[in-house]
């Protein structure tokens, strides 16, 4: 028995309809935790490089980890994992909500779901009694299909996909509690390729942890902590939005598909007090969470009235509106909301609709391609194109393979205009006025994100976060918005660090932002849950966490990633900010690049070196990814 | 010039911005403490509390000369409450 884990992995091939339980192994845990790391060795191991994402070769991972579940602040996330029809290498992507705990009280930790349905499918877990079920949902959308599933199967807790999902858009997400989505990188297209409609669980079962009533007293504080702190305080009654307002001042407010960083006239509009005056409900929480960032938001008049949108949160405010050049708020809560139900990422879906508004105003494409009005601004356009998207319908099915393979079907030099990193459209921030993040986005293992090595410090300037994170010799440097020194060594620890949080798996409201808890809070915690001493050394959890990254970069490599993807779009290299108070800024990112290659002990082809492999237990790995080179 | 207050701040200041004629230069710390309900909210003693961030002009007072920082007429003070970074 593993403390912390349910201590089962549930297997079902979809060709077929087989159905297997496997033994969570130790040697596993204690290399890789849980969560993206566990991910990380199955996957690796498991899919051939080369496959078809939408194929049925592809596998696509429900996770879970240690503190899943458990009653520690913001243990409800969990995580997908596949290889992604978007970019073509890894995809990940967590969320909050239910399902996960669920997951472990039903007795498991994972669930791999690999092979090919021929007719749509359910999958209903009712703690070990596995049922594969013909789809009555096929062809609705998340909300109708989760709330028919649970009132079907007793209060189950459902991940589903909406239409877009069905249709194979390639970055349609998986949405649980009707607006928790599993958002990036196309893992609704995954699901829908095997014809999967929703997996629904209900657990009545438990797992240990190894030393109650240290974890306990533990957890008493790790609750304190989060509900003492001013930020939580904010995002609990704000969400993210209140980004809007502190982005637009400090110059770095995502708009007009990254040309500028101010939205003149709109920013003010779209603030996070006109949202909580005008559209608030109420809050929602995820398991066991004190934070309450969710939102549900209502639009009571104008063109949108009657919309109730669970969300937006500060990337979908981003990506709908000011991306857009769009003020109005009922088409960006319209948009969201459509983006829920249809089950696609809100970020890719917006900052898509933004690089097609930018070669409508260039001429690289007409009006009359769209077949109507979408101009900078046009909220009722954006509404329209959404659901063109969602169901593939005329321009809408370019703009559904996601910016890089639409600009390229374009043509017309449409590229120059596509803000993506890997194939992955680049989330609410810029280079330009926040530096650190420039690197982030060049070298996400899953494209252009921020969510996997946030660096805040200088974007925000916490001096004492940033010292207890970094070092002193560390300033003033790392906190400079405009400096690129420091930079890569502050990307590295936090991608390092957030490679642990996403294996435990907690939120990141508490570790990135709001900074509560860092990595010896994680060695603290995971020995007392999972009784494994060996994690309660930071080194060693920091070396756990070194082997993920490197052996999520190897399957890139694998599929064929090399130096010249970790890059960033010509606009934040050679257009200086046009605007605002980061005007002229433009990014040095091959300083940053080679610092991080060196840091991260990768040659100046982005390939791990053999010691670093070595150091890591990697060996067989990299001699392997170097084999298909 | 112009305060500008975000979330909380704005319900306990019961204003959003606050313009100002000024005459003379003024340091930035000595500026938001004679406003009486915003000192009470995000001074303790002399220093900002933690987390709240003050701009002059876009700029964080850190990367300035902190609550020295001197703004003069047709400046914009941003003040914020505790932001989570994105």
């Amino acid at each position: 028995m593993i403390y912390g884990y349910a201590g089962s992995i549930l297997r079902i091939n979809l060709s077929d309809e087989k159905v297997s339980k496997e033994n969570l192994c130790e040697d596993l845990v204690r290399n890789y935790i849980g969560g993206t790391g566990i991910c990380s060795r199955i996957l690796f191991d498991e899919i051939s490089p080369g496959i078809d994402p939408l194929g049925e070769y592809n596998k696509i991972i429900f996770g879970t980890g240690p503190l899943t579940g458990t009653f520690w602040t913001s243990a409800g996330r969990f995580m997908v994992a596949s290889k992604s029809p978007l970019t073509g290498i890894w995809a990940e992507s967590h969320v909050g909500g239910f399902f996960g705990a669920e997951m472990k009280f039903a007795g498991w930790d994972f669930i791999i779901v690999e092979g090919k349905s021929e007719k749509h499918v359910e999958i209903i877990i009712h703690d070990d009694d596995i049922e594969i079920t013909k789809s009555e949902n096929w062809g609705h959308g998340t909300a109708h299909t989760i709330r028919k599933l649970s009132e079907k199967h007793n209060d189950s807790q459902v991940m589903c996909i909406g239409q877009a999902g069905e249709n194979l858009v390639k970055y349609a997400c998986v949405i649980n509690n009707y607006s928790n989505a599993a958002g990036r990188t196309g893992l609704g297209a995954v699901m829908g390729s095997k014809k999967l409609k929703a997996i629904a669980v209900k657990g009545t079962g438990s797992f240990e942890v190894s030393d109650y009533d240290a974890f306990y007293e533990f957890t008493k504080i790790s609750h304190e902590r989060v509900m003492n702190n001013p930020q939580n305080k904010e995002l609990g009654k704000y969400g993210t939005n209140l980004l809007v307002s502190y982005k637009s001042a400090i110059g770095e407010l995502v708009s007009k598909n990254h040309q500028r960083g101010v939205f003149k006239n709109g920013a003010e509009k779209l603030s996070a007090d006109v949202l909580r005056e005008k559209y608030f409900v109420k809050s929602r929480a995820c398991f066991v969470c004190r934070t309450h960032c969710k939102k549900v938001y209502e639009v009571k008049e104008g063109a949108f009235a009657g919309t109730i949108s669970g969300g937006p949160e500060y990337e979908g405010t981003m990506a709908f509106g000011t991306n857009c050049l769009n003020s109005d708020f009922g088409s960006i809560l319209k948009a969201n909301e459509m983006c829920n139900d249809y089950g696609m990422d809100v970020i890719s879906c917006g900052c898509t609709i933004a690089f097609a508004m930018e070669c409508l105003e260039r001429g690289i494409i007409k009006e009359e391609e769209i077949g109507y009005a979408m101009s900078w601004g046009d909220g009722e356009g954006i509404v329209k194109m959404v659901e063109d998207i969602a169901f593939r319908r005329g321009f809408g099915d370019i703009l559904a393979e996601g910016t890089r393979k639409a600009s390229i079907k374009i043509g017309k030099n449409a590229q120059r205009y596509a803000m993506e990193v890997k194939g992955l459209e680049i989330s609410g921030q810029d280079g330009r006025g926040h530096r650190s993040v420039a690197l982030t986005h060049a070298i996400s293992v899953r494209g252009a994100d921020h969510l996997r090595s946030l660096v805040t410090v200088d974007q925000l300037g916490y001096i004492e976060e940033a010292k207890k994170r970094f070092g002193e010799n560390a300033l003033p440097e790392v906190c400079n918005p405009y400096s690129e020194d420091k930079k890569a060594m502050a990307v590295k620890i936090t991608e390092d660090v957030f490679a642990i949080r996403d294996s435990l798996i907690t939120c990141w409201y508490t570790c990135g932002w709001p900074p509560i808890f860092w990595i010896e809070d994680f060695a603290q915690v995971l020995p007392l849950v999972t009784g494994i001493e060996h994690f309660g050394d930071v080194k060693n959890l920091m070396l756990i966490a070194e082997r993920i990254c490197n052996l999520r970069r190897l399957f890139n490599i694998r599929e064929g990633l090399t130096e010249k993807d970790d890059y960033l779009p010509e606009r934040f290299l050679k257009e200086p900010m046009p605007d605002g108070p980061s005007i002229g800024q433009t990014v040095n990112l091959k300083k940053m690049l080679n610092e991080y290659y060196e840091i991260r002990g990768w040659d100046e082809n982005g390939i791990p070196r053999d010691e670093k492999a070595k150091s890591l237990g990697l060996e067989k790995e990299l001699k392997e990814v170097i084999s298909y080179l | 010039m112009k305060i500008a207050l975000y979330g909380d701040l704005r319900k306990i200041v019961n204003i959003g911005e606050i313009n100002i004629n000024l005459s003379d230069e003024i340091k930035v710390g000595d500026l938001l403490k004679s406003i009486e309900k915003l000192k009470d909210e995000i001074f303790e003693g002399d220093n900002l509390k933690k987390y709240y961030i003050i701009l002059v002009n876009g700029v964080r007072i850190d990367l300035l000369s902190n609550l020295e920082t001197v703004v003069k007429d047709g400046d914009i003070v941003h003040v914020f409450p505790p932001v989570s970074g994105g």
